[in-house]
């Protein structure tokens, strides 16, 4: 690529310091992200992928620090310089993330559009209106039926998918340039999931941000991504387009983490496997 | 599931007889206290015959009976209910406010912040919160209405806080207050629209516990002499004036200590049901 990457990560190190020693959970990890791809982050679980997402937002827990001597750069800024007030611009704006579990990613007590209408409050939007009819707007682009009313809603009265896609719609409110997915689907049932994905694939194709899909899914690297990342112990080993990925896995781990893959859901991976 | 929403929870503890009519027996006392100046058949001072009309057991024209300056006792526990309701309700508002800033601070922030306001609470807690008061007040002499206020307030928040400060601690590391700062929701502002909603109902049951607390500590300091200053009718002030013939001038004590007793168990009931409402329990989560 002749372009600068969107994000650039050298040797990022992340450590816990848990009951007085620290753990090192992201062990010199280095990667690009080019605007408007998509890459895949696999790995089991505790290999260090959510502790990646979570360096790259600087969202670490208070027992969570990011070593001296890494780099991360985000359109052209050094992300581990800025200051808080810096990064509450970014984050939301420029930066999101999806998460994980839509029955605890959203605040019970507050209704979803709020909650989808107060990140474009914080970045700019000045009525209260203007950021509701943004928030209705965005819930309706992400499948929500009946989003005037399901605005006013709160979180127990969704089901999962439609939470999932609040959470979706609170991402993605202000195109930012890159958002982290952290196993968006991974709570969901499977007819739920192929449609959150199909939700996500369309969705970056009209807006060409990137995505870093964090995901211990195979089927579901298949279907999204043009790049993945195997991540294993804190590092990784592996990085490679993913048809090439199916078809001859480099690394020892990912080998053995194809294998454990059981295959029902991908047409795709299917065949890039036996082909 | 509605079960897990705090406020939702909440709204069950109001259900059943016992929660019911401690509810309407509470509407009765604030009404009454409200009601007072319109209400009460006599001014809670006014002494028509010193000599005659003392010591009367209740009547026709004095239900409650009347007292040693011949003052009619009902009157006086209808305007004793404004001071006792109105020193409880002021001094625990006071407690939320101080105890829920200061609870809220210390397990948002965490660190030394928290170890400093944690250790101040813990001091404050190891004294025996009636000794202290009189320890205050046979210091400053007796206080006013607002300094009565005032110390019982202060004294209540430091329980308040820890209350606070626990249910802050277990909700800032909830999964939505990280999805906020994701979305660029600064610090302050998640402190105050995401975690502190979600401690309101704990707050609210803290409160009314402490209500339940208050009242007869102040009923107590009157009945000392250190509370509110006579003639001003407070309850515990009425049982002390009657107190010496109690024997004999039953009326003088039942009347106001009935009042105390069913103000203190109807908060308690309601305060225990709210309680056992927000409990975590199996079948919800």
């Amino acid at each position: 690529m002749q372009t600068a990457p969107l994000l650039q990560l050298r040797d990022l190190r992340t450590s816990y310091i848990r009951e007085g020693a620290a753990l090192r959970a992201v062990d010199g990890v280095s990667f690009d992200v080019h605007a408007g791809e998509t890459v895949a982050l696999v790995g089991e679980s505790g290999c260090g992928k959510t502790a990646v997402a979570l360096s790259l937002l600087r969202l670490l827990p208070a027992n969570g620090s990011i070593e001296p001597g890494s780099r991360v750069t985000f359109d052209g800024l050094d992300l581990l310089a800025l200051g808080e007030r810096e990064l509450c611009d970014l984050r939301g704006r420029r930066l999101a993330m999806i998460f994980q579990e839509p029955a605890s990613a959203l605040n019970p007590v507050m209704t979803v559009g709020a909650q989808v209408a107060e990140a474009a409050r914080l970045h700019g939007e000045q009525s209260r209106a203007a950021a509701w009819k943004r928030a209705v707007e965005m819930l309706e682009r992400v499948g929500v039926a009946g989003a005037a009313a399901r605005a006013r809603q709160y979180p127990h009265e969704l089901s999962g998918g439609l939470r999932q896609r609040v959470l979706i719609a609170m991402a993605l409110l202000l195109s930012p340039a890159l958002v982290i997915a952290d196993e968006p689907t991974s709570s969901l049932d499977v007819t739920v999931q192929a449609q959150i994905l199909d939700l996500l694939r369309d969705l970056q194709r009209e807006t060409s941000m990137a995505v870093v899909f964090i995901t211990h899914d195979f089927g579901v690297v298949a279907e999204l991504c043009s790049r993945a990342l195997v991540m294993h112990e804190g590092k990784i080993v592996e990085d490679a387009p993913v048809a090439e990925l199916f078809r001859s896995p480099q690394h020892a781990k990912t080998a053995e983490l194809l294998a454990a893959v059981p295959r029902l859901s991908s047409h795709r991976a299917r065949t890039a496997v036996s082909g | 599931m509605s079960a897990s929403v705090p406020q939702a929870r909440l709204a069950r503890a109001f259900r059943g007889v016992a929660a019911r009519l401690s509810l309407a027996l509470l509407a009765l006392f604030v009404l009454t206290a409200l009601v007072a100046p319109n209400a009460a058949p006599y001014s809670p001072n006014a002494q028509p015959n010193a000599d005659t009309g003392k010591n009367q057991p209740p009547s026709h024209a004095h239900p409650f009976g009347t007292d040693l300056y011949s003052r009619d006792v009902l009157s006086r526990v209808m305007y004793g209910a404004r001071v006792s309701l109105g020193v409880a309700a002021a001094s625990v508002l006071l407690a939320v406010v101080v105890g829920t800033t200061i609870g809220a601070l210390a397990g948002f922030a965490g660190g030394w912040v928290d170890a400093v306001c944690m250790r101040m609470v813990d001091a404050l807690l190891s004294v025996p919160r009636l000794l202290l008061l009189i320890v205050v007040v046979a210091s400053t002499g007796q206080l006013p209405v607002a300094g009565l206020i005032l110390l019982l307030g202060f004294t209540s928040w430091p329980g308040m806080s820890r209350i606070v400060r626990g249910e802050v601690r277990a909700v800032r590391v909830r999964d939505f207050v990280l999805a906020a700062r994701a979305s660029g929701v600064p610090e302050r502002r998640i402190l105050v629209s995401h975690v502190l909603p979600g401690v309101v109902p704990q707050v609210l049951v803290a409160a009314t516990l402490a209500l339940a607390s208050v009242i007869p500590l102040e009923a107590g300091l009157s009945y000392l002499g250190f509370g509110v200053k006579l003639p001003t009718p407070s309850w515990g002030n009425i049982i002390r004036e009657g107190s010496d013939t109690a024997v004999e001038n039953w009326w003088m004590v039942l009347f106001p200590g009935l009042a105390i007793v069913a103000t203190v168990l109807a908060v308690n009931t309601l305060g225990e049901r709210m309680r056992e409402a927000l409990a975590p329990r199996p079948a919800d989560s």
